[in-house]
């Protein structure tokens, strides 16, 4: 006999994880419904020809033991397994990758879109959305996949797509575009036309040592790219005290034309850091509020 | 009727219910060890189980409620002082033990133990379980989780897809 359907509170704990506007998880994740369907299928109800598993886990059960993997990469392989697995893992990512302790992966939101690429050093960077990407834009685009058959020139190699999917940490969208900050350079991507462009960050003389963790894109109130960078030094005229260090905080905001970077606008901080300190994490305290330094 | 609360099991003569499987076969166990499934404890709690009544179990046969109950009596103790704050390191490495030899066994005796978990809620069981699915797949490719798990053979259209997947996601294979 099989055991009859419930609610239970599992079921409730990981549908409202699911469900949550989760803002540090990319964006696209709130383009994606919750699943219906997964709280009502259970073993019994997956036999009717559609690929099944072959075991009596529920897909509740399943999930659960899904959050509980380790490592990224365990999961991805898990999804790789069969069809019903597949769409377990996508549909529930919210609730598997609820935890931190995996986002110190190669990826750190869960989702690759895809990369840039270019033929050639200087030229304007192409993007290229992996399949899963593709489907849930809709794009026309060739996908990575059918790229991939036709290049055999090394483009691919590993080396090369780990340090690409690095970038696909936390974009920012602006418009119908959305950026991704990586080192020196801003990509950019247009959703519509998925048409890639690049621009040089702002020049800010004294940038610390880690200039990831320093810096942050975002929007300014009148939905412009903006950047936000933690800047050393204090300019001339503003006086600090000894054993402790000042910064301040510098913003980029780009021209209304699209071309380059405004005038760049200089907030020191008023509290100063202790002289240990080498490294400080920008974080956003609230939309069109500006940066803040926690 | 409010019966005692099942914590309270240690002083005096314990509690006892008993638990009819699906098979019919009838469990006597201590209600503190039975209390540990949630979905017990709330007849347990009405009073329900004692006597000649019993509590049925359609879900659960009799070879997995005697391994669950295995569980649940061996857990009792430290469950009843409330996550064990006087137990010994000795107590604790011995559940330990316990625990990694109790899910030493055949993989269809694990779905089985799996899906009674869930039914009766047992929280600890739940992720004891889970735990140990989770580490037959950890560092498998997708193909050796199949064959651990004993999935049925995949048709050339899904190797096909596994095969895409893995193209896709080289990074987590290597």
């Amino acid at each position: 006999m099989q055991p009859p359907r419930r609610t239970r509170r599992s079921t409730r704990s990981y549908s409202v994880a699911a469900a949550e506007p989760s803002s540090n998880r990319g964006w696209l994740a709130a383009r994606r419904k919750p699943s219906k369907k997964r709280a009502r299928r259970t073993a019994t109800t997956i036999a009717d020809g559609e690929e099944d598993d072959g075991t009596p886990l529920t897909d509740e059960i399943l999930v659960g033991i899904f959050a509980g993997l380790p490592d990224l990469a365990d999961i991805v392989r898990a999804a790789a397994t069969c069809r019903r697995w597949r769409s377990l893992v996508s549909g529930e990512s919210a609730f598997i990758s609820r935890d931190s302790r995996r986002t110190r992966g190669i990826f750190l939101c869960g989702l690759a879109l895809g990369f840039f690429y270019t033929d050639r050093k200087g030229a304007v960077p192409r993007f290229t959305p992996t399949a899963s990407a593709s489907r849930r834009l809709g794009l026309r685009q060739p996908s990575l996949n059918e790229l991939v058959d036709g290049l055999d020139d090394g483009l691919f190699d590993s080396s090369r797509l780990k340090q690409m999917a690095a970038m696909t940490g936390a974009g920012v969208v602006v418009g119908n575009t959305v950026y991704w900050h990586a080192r020196t350079k801003v990509f950019g991507l247009h959703l519509d036309t998925l048409v890639a462009e690049h621009v040089d960050m702002p020049e800010n003389g004294h940038r610390r040592h880690n200039p990831a963790v320093n810096t942050m894109l975002g929007v300014s109130p009148d939905g412009r790219l903006r950047t936000i960078q933690v800047i050393e030094h204090v300019p001339a005229g503003l006086s600090t005290t000894a054993g402790e260090q000042s910064v301040a905080l510098g913003i980029n905001t780009r021209s209304a034309t699209g071309g380059m970077w405004d005038a760049q606008e200089v907030i020191p901080v008023v509290q100063s850091l202790p002289a240990e300190a080498k490294c400080v994490k920008l974080r956003w305290v609230g939309e069109n509020s500006g940066g803040r330094l926690l | 009727m409010a019966a005692p609360e099942s914590g309270d099991g240690n002083n005096g003569a314990a509690r006892m219910v008993t638990l009819i499987s699906s098979d019919n076969t009838r469990f006597e166990v201590e209600a503190a060890a039975a209390s540990l499934s949630q979905t017990l404890q709330l007849t347990i709690l009405d009073g329900g189980g004692g006597g000649g009544d019993g509590i049925p179990l359609p879900n659960v046969d009799s070879a997995t409620l005697s391994k669950v109950l295995e569980y649940c009596i061996k857990h009792a103790p430290a469950a009843a002082n409330g996550g064990a704050p006087n137990a010994t390191a000795v107590d604790r490495a011995e559940l330990e033990r316990f625990d990694n030899e109790f899910v030493n066994i055949d993989q269809s005796v694990l779905y089985s133990l799996i899906m009674a978990a869930h039914n009766l809620e047992i929280e600890g069981l739940q992720s004891l379980v889970a735990k140990k699915v989770a580490d037959m797949i950890k560092g498998k490719s997708p193909m050796e989780i199949r064959r651990t798990l004993g999935f049925p053979d995949p048709t050339p259209e899904e190797q096909a897809e596994m095969n895409a997947h893995m193209l896709e996601y080289g990074w987590a294979y290597e």
